[in-house]
């Protein structure tokens, strides 16, 4: 990752442009598409340098030649490298984890398959304004289509394998949750401030359960998530009788919901590292 | 799943989660499922939700939509949130080497070396090839049910863009009788007149073929047609 994109992603400053206008005016910027500028920028640029958008804005244009080819080639087949997709292997594990006859891998490669049928089409509209809920949309068309049609065979896929599995597969778990987030991140002359502003934020969600464990998550002791006692009240899992899976999902949501809001104010600059994905 | 609530919750949620799969793949009516309240339209407005999530957030980082979506739709909000992390974390993912993805890389990138390769349109065949692979007889049985003499129609395989429309018209005729009018269709064999054979051969060569020189006259007229037969092609130019 570029020094410059780090800085972006994890300080909080207003007046920063919009998703939309960074990749408009990146855009703008790209040599003319499909010369061999633009195909040298595909090989060198980071993902920073070349987001998703652009790339599928750039693709519909170019579609079909050589260069659209290269240029779908770098969104969707160097994700080791780039990570555009990546979200696609983080939510196939989620969901295929409970099928014992596919793989998370043949519900990504079935996504591919379709957002390579649909791109460049009508169902590709839209796509560079909304690459998130485009992607989502294509693994729910995978999806339906892995699974079959038969609500028998539906039924004898989905049972679970073990309570274990889901929860092995979820990414979030590495997150650590259970410590004080922001120690040793946010500037002591921040921290009051910051305390006021995360229960002013986390107000604004209205379903219950999910506010109270991002307060908890955001607490000087936040409680534990589970124990051997699945009951234990003392624990989340055991407070709102949920698994830890759940648990995960919402202190995830109480992230991204905070970071959102961090990146929207202007009244100071917070780092936001703590609240980003583990390097 | 366990037996507590959030496993009731989860197998609901799976259970509906299949309904709705199974509504929308058209078996809903067959089922009995097509009283199932309003599956379908969850999908849609959980679809048209995070659009306006994603979008909202995008064009000026408004976090607004998704309380407010939230709220409006408190069955979906434990969706929403989740998707709103998506959109918030897609730049995290970016730029981080992710050894563990190699091997899907290579699957993905044969994936999209073969869906190329089936879009290439396939090259046309000469006309006497397209008949052979329809009929799958010697040439010499094709030429003999089509009525002309083998030289002639290699001939004019070969040389095929030097042959008139009516020339080939009737060519194409008598490859539709042979195969009782299936399995060769006009336009496309018509098209393969103009597949030149040579120009695969000239591949090999340091050089294309000179312009051999040769009309179509002189294709019909250097044939082992009879003299009767050779009138008739030439009167097809």
């Amino acid at each position: 990752m570029s020094a410059s994109h780090a800085q972006a992603t994890t300080v909080a400053s207003h007046g920063r442009e919009s998703p939309n206008e960074r990749n408009e005016r990146i855009f703008q910027s790209l040599p003319p598409l499909g010369s061999p500028a633009y195909l040298s920028l595909l090989k060198s640029a980071t993902a920073a340098e070349l987001p998703a958008s652009v790339l599928v804005r750039a693709y519909r244009k170019l579609h079909p030649s050589a260069a659209a080819d290269a240029t779908l080639d770098r969104l969707l087949g160097h994700n080791r490298r780039y990570g555009y997709i990546a979200l696609l292997y983080t939510t196939a594990q989620r969901r295929m984890a409970r099928l014992e006859a596919y793989s998370p891998e043949d519900l990504v490669c079935d996504t591919i398959g379709e957002i390579v049928a649909t791109l460049a089409g009508p169902a590709g509209e839209g796509a560079e304004r909304a690459w998130m809920q485009y992607l989502r949309q294509r693994m729910e068309h995978a999806y339906r289509k892995l699974v079959g049609r038969r609500e028998e065979r539906l039924t004898l896929r989905v049972e679970p394998t073990s309570d274990e599995t889901s929860d092995a597969y979820d990414p979030i778990e590495a997150a650590g949750a259970e410590s004080i987030p922001w120690q040793g991140c946010v500037a002591p002359n921040n921290l009051e401030w910051l305390e006021t502003f995360v229960q002013d934020t986390f107000a604004a969600i209205l379903d219950d359960r999910i506010r109270a464990v991002a307060l908890d998550l955001f607490s000087h002791s936040p409680m534990p998530i589970s124990s051997d006692d699945p009951n234990d009240p003392n624990t989340l899992t055991g407070r709102f009788g949920v698994k830890r899976f759940t648990i995960y999902r919402w202190q995830r949501a109480a992230r991204a919901i905070l970071r959102a809001a961090l990146e929207r104010q202007n009244e100071r600059e917070i780092d936001m590292s703590f609240l980003t994905l583990a390097t | 799943m366990s037996d507590g609530p959030e496993g009731n919750q989860a197998n609901n949620a799976n259970k509906k989660q299949i309904l709705r799969f199974a509504q929308d793949d058209g078996l809903a009516q067959d089922d009995g499922l097509a009283q199932d309240d309003g599956l379908a339209q969850d999908d849609d407005v959980l679809a048209q939700c995070q659009l306006e999530i994603e979008r909202a957030w995008n064009d000026a980082k408004d976090d607004a939509p998704v309380h407010r979506l939230a709220a409006a739709h408190p069955e979906l909000a434990e969706q929403l949130y989740d998707f709103f992390a998506d959109v918030i974390e897609a730049g995290d993912h970016l730029d981080r080497p992710r050894p563990e993805f190699a091997e899907m890389d290579r699957r993905v990138r044969d994936m999209l070396g073969k869906a190329r390769h089936d879009d290439q349109p396939k090259e046309p065949k000469p006309f006497l090839g397209l008949v052979r692979d329809v009929t799958a007889k010697p040439i010499d049985a094709i030429a003999a049910s089509m009525e002309v003499p083998l030289d002639f129609l290699v001939d004019a395989s070969k040389n095929g863009t030097l042959l008139p429309l009516a020339a080939r018209k009737e060519l194409v005729r008598r490859a539709r009788v042979i195969t009782n009018f299936g399995g060769i269709d006009e336009s496309e064999a018509l098209a393969s007149f103009d597949a030149s054979s040579r120009l695969r051969r000239a591949a090999s060569r340091d050089k294309a073929y000179a312009p051999s020189g040769v009309t179509y006259p002189g294709l019909v007229q250097r044939s082992s047609l009879s003299a009767a037969e050779k009138k008739f092609w030439l009167d097809l130019a």
